[in-house]
């Protein structure tokens, strides 16, 4: 609702804006207008000004046309001849001469008058209202003139009832001083009004003094005055007879302002009012009407100014409107953003509530402020009863006094905390062990106004953890019992291992011993007696040779046997123990071996052998026997093309390798007796403290690799 | 007369020789040894003119007997005569000394021929023996070369294929195989970095294990 009502004020703001926007823009473009309007006027009037000026001016010069033509005429003979010497030859001439200029001038008339103010001669005397006879002394150019000076007089014709311009000059006689009578030349005023400007938004006003309007191109304003005349100034004018009877109405314009009249129609002008030369008094008043000023002034201005204006209100308002329109978007959006935020707090709020999880928050005072449904459920409160609690109050002492010592002053220092150990008591007075993590919510100004923490229960981690721990320590106690089992039984195993290595390595060395013994003995003494028995034999088949022929053949088939016996003792000796081992040593043994292998199986062997030192026999014997296993098995199964045995002193290691390049074999599916073999070449390697490797891979040929530490010396390393 | 020492421990055998030497006219059986050091006490006795011993006597080695014997009549030629066939034996009795070599087996036929060679001042061995011999002395007396590459096998079949032997004779000659023959061939040209039977003959020349 208070939303709404700030939206509302918001728009209304907005229009406000716009409205006035635009009335700025109409105010702007309004006092340009005018601001040029007033140029204008000023321009109108300035240019009215100069207009009425001419006019007068016209006028002026048109009213004093026949000044200098009145001065001439004077100054004729004839006419002075004719003040003088008047008859009928004299006047004849003079109305000759008076005619001459009239019709020369284009005026209305010409005529002379004598001293007494009676027209003597006129250029109208043959006309109906000739002026010849007629007295004119009362007219005030006859005054000033008969005085001597010559005048300009604008009047109505008495005689001939027409309005016109007389000009009135003395004439003077020839020596005298003062004139002798005058002459007149009256011109119309017709030609002069009709030069003015056509009637239509100017009236031109040719004025006395009295105000009486003499000329004018608005006919109907003629012999009417300018203003109220008094009945005083009426009687005067009448008797001077200058503009006839009268009435001399007045025209209703009344003067408002300086320079504007306004008429009784209402209309308003503009006026400017010049006085007129040579005739004092008189004034040329120049009426121009003002709507027709505005008019004129406004029409081309609203042309130009118009459509700029309109234009720019066109644009401010668009603009305007754009603005609004953007505005509008922006409260809408907002709208919408502020309903989501308000949406999202609630579902925040929703969750907060309903997350399965102990949540809660505190002030800077560490009371609660809010808690989740869970966090009430676990340690059985009513929300009532927490909400503005102080935390530590649902924990034990020790949690209390760790939070408000240690955990509070870090947090709200860093705004942080993770994974802090609190122990929480229900409100049924069992404890529950929970694992708190909490995050500063910071207000604008950066300072942590509360936290968002979050509690797990690790209650029964805590005693599972404690439950293993001490299983584990019970197993640790079990096994270590288990291994002190296991060890003293491994060594009683390996006691009897090791009498059993014993034995077995004595079993071994008493076999070589006795098999030594053996092969020497029947080598030695079987084979030696054999050798002497040979001897005598071959001796006494060469005695008998010559006497008993039967007899020889008979030693020869014994010497046979006994060759054929003694090659066999050797052959017994040899594999029991070949003497080359005993006598000559590893070296001589083996490439005796090799070759011999060699020639019994066909399968190229090749012993080759670095520098080796005097070695225990120990160790030759086992290295020998080794040969003989490892070749052996080559010879039955390797189905091999060549062999090698390679002797090597590397250091302090002796190391005797044999490779074929037979078919190999699997190491798991060794037959028992060859795994004896196998076993058996281990056990002699071991026994001299060696070791014994066999590779081999299926089709890749077989290894086997002796080695053992030797002295340089030749002893045994033990 | 060839003054004769016989040196052997088992008493049938010493009569024996000595029935087989003495059938011969030249040559005397002087003294009777039945050990390694009655033997050395009799040879300075009697100071015979060869000395005939068995390899294999109790109480002192016959090598030993070999060594002690040259070393007190160093011109008195010595025969070795023994039960082992192996070569081995007979190329370390030369080594030691010896300068002849028989084997009990082929004393009768031989005996007699071997003492009259050594008295003469010459060798007495058996082909094979001798080979070894020379292998030995050219492997031993060019010192740090080539050769200490070879097995003694590689060596005697160097020296066949570099006199020109086939191989069939060969694997003949020491009764192996062909193949075997073959086998060593290849190693030979290997190890030696060789292309050719003529270049391995070249190279036994050169490092004098035949004669040119």
């Amino acid at each position: 609702m208070d939303n709404k009502n700030k939206d509302m004020r918001l728009r209304i703001i907005l229009l406000i804006f716009s409205l006035l926007t635009v009335l700025s823009a109409s105010t702007g473009g309004y006092l340009y207008y005018s601001s040029l309007k007033t140029a204008a006027f000023q321009e109108a009037e300035r240019q009215t000004a100069s207009h009425a000026k001419m006019i007068a001016k016209n006028l002026s010069f048109s009213l004093s046309e026949n000044i200098k033509s009145v001065k001439t005429l004077a100054q004729m003979e004839e006419l002075r001849v004719a003040l003088t010497q008047r008859n009928d030859h004299t006047l004849a001439r003079a109305n000759a001469m008076l005619d001459h200029f009239n019709e020369n001038l284009g005026t209305d008339v010409c005529y002379l008058m004598e001293p007494e103010g009676n027209t003597i001669a006129s250029s109208n005397r043959a006309d109906p209202d000739s002026f010849v006879g007629e007295n004119f002394s009362f007219r005030p150019y006859f005054q000033k003139a008969i005085q001597g000076t010559p005048t300009t007089y604008l009047a109505l014709g008495v005689t001939s009832g027409k309005r016109g311009v007389y000009y009135s000059h003395p004439v003077y006689g020839n020596g005298q001083r003062s004139p002798i009578g005058i002459v007149v030349i009256k011109a119309s005023i017709g030609l002069i009004e009709k030069e003015l400007p056509s009637f239509s938004n100017e009236i031109v006003l040719l004025v006395d003094p009295d105000g009486i309007i003499f000329i004018s191109n608005y006919h109907d304003w003629l012999f009417r005055s300018l203003w109220k005349l008094s009945p005083k100034d009426i009687s005067r004018i009448s008797d001077s007879f200058q503009f006839g009877k009268g009435p001399w109405k007045w025209t209703g314009l009344k003067i408002t302002e300086k320079e504007y009249v306004e008429g009784l129609s209402g209309r308003r002008y503009l006026m400017n009012r010049l006085p007129l030369n040579h005739y004092p008094g008189w004034s040329v008043v120049h009426l121009n009407n003002l709507e027709a000023i505005s008019k004129m002034v406004s029409g081309p201005l609203i042309r130009i100014t118009g459509p700029i204006v309109l234009t720019l209100c066109v644009f401010v308002g668009f603009a305007v409107f754009l603005l609004y329109r953007k505005a509008s978007d922006e409260i809408v959006r907002r709208k919408l953003f502020e309903k989501a935020l308000q949406e999202s707090e609630k579902r925040y709020r929703s969750i907060y509530h309903n997350t399965p999880a102990m949540l809660h928050s505190v002030d800077t005072k560490g009371r609660l402020v809010s808690v989740s449904d869970n966090w009430l459920e676990m340690l059985g409160y009513e929300r009532e009863e927490v909400i503005g609690e102080h935390l530590t109050r649902f924990f034990t002492e020790e949690s209390c006094i760790r939070a408000e010592n240690t955990i509070f002053p870090e947090f709200f220092k860093t705004g942080l905390c993770k994974d802090i150990p609190y122990r929480f008591v229900k409100k049924n007075g069992d404890t529950m062990d929970v694992m708190l993590s909490a995050i500063g919510d910071r207000d604008t100004d950066g300072n942590i106004a509360r936290s968002l923490a979050v509690s797990i229960d690790v209650t029964d981690r805590n005693r599972a953890e404690e439950a293993l721990r001490v299983a584990k320590e019970k197993l640790s106690r079990h096994s270590k019992e288990l291994e002190r089992q296991v060890e003293q039984r491994t060594k009683e195993i390996s006691d009897i291992l090791i009498q059993l290595r014993r034995l077995s390595g004595n079993i071994m060395a008493s076999q070589e011993k006795e098999r030594s013994a053996i092969a020497r003995e029947l080598h030695d003494e079987l084979g030696q007696v054999l050798t002497a028995l040979r001897i005598d034999s071959v001796w006494l088949k060469s005695r008998l040779k010559k006497t008993d022929e039967k007899a020889a053949g008979r030693v020869a088939t014994m010497c046979d046997l006994i060759d054929n016996t003694i090659e066999d003792v050797r052959g017994l000796a040899l594999r029991l123990r070949p003497g080359v081992l005993d006598n000559l040593g590893l070296v001589d043994a083996l490439e005796w071996y090799t070759a011999d292998f060699e020639r019994r199986t066909g399968i190229a062997c090749l012993f080759e052998h670095g520098d080796i030192p005097q070695i225990p026999e120990t160790v030759s014997t086992a290295a020998y026997r080794i040969t003989q296993e490892a070749l052996t098995n080559v010879a039955r199964h390797a189905v091999a093309t060549r062999v090698f045995v390679i002797l090597r002193n590397t250091g302090h290691i002796l190391t005797l390798t044999a490779v074929d390049d037979g078919c190999g074999f699997n190491p798991n599916e060794v037959s028992e007796l060859e795994a004896l073999g196998l076993v058996g070449m281990r056990e002699r390697a071991a026994l001299v403290g060696g070791v014994l490797d066999v590779q081999s891979d299926a089709g890749g040929g077989t290894r086997v690799i002796f080695k053992v530490p030797i002295e340089s010396n030749g002893k045994r390393a033990e | 007369m060839i003054k004769v020492l016989l040196a052997d421990d088992h008493g049938i055998v010493r009569a024996g020789l000595r029935r087989l030497v003495e059938e011969s006219e030249y040559i005397e059986v002087v003294a009777e040894a039945a050990d390694g050091k009655e033997a050395i006490r009799k040879a300075h006795e009697i100071r015979p003119d060869v000395a005939v011993v068995d390899i294999s006597m109790p109480g002192m080695d016959g090598l030993e007997v070999i060594n002690q014997l040259r070393s007190i009549h160093p011109k008195l030629p010595i025969i070795i005569l023994t039960m082992y066939e192996e070569e081995q034996y007979v190329v370390r009795a030369i080594e030691a000394g010896a300068m002849g070599y028989l084997t009990k087996r082929s004393a009768p036929e031989q005996l007699v021929k071997a003492i009259r060679r050594v008295y003469a001042g010459y060798r007495y061995l058996t082909d094979e023996a001798s080979e070894m011999l020379a292998l030995r002395v050219a492997r031993g007396s060019t010192g740090k070369s080539l050769l200490d590459l070879l097995s003694m096998r590689e060596l005697q079949v160097l020296r066949r294929l570099a006199l020109g032997h086939t191989n069939r004779e060969i694997a003949e000659s020491y009764h192996i195989s062909i193949k075997t023959v073959d086998t060593y061939r290849s190693r030979l040209l290997k190890k030696l970095d060789l292309r050719n039977n003529a270049e391995l003959s070249r190279f036994a020349i050169q490092n004098r294990i035949i004669e040119a």
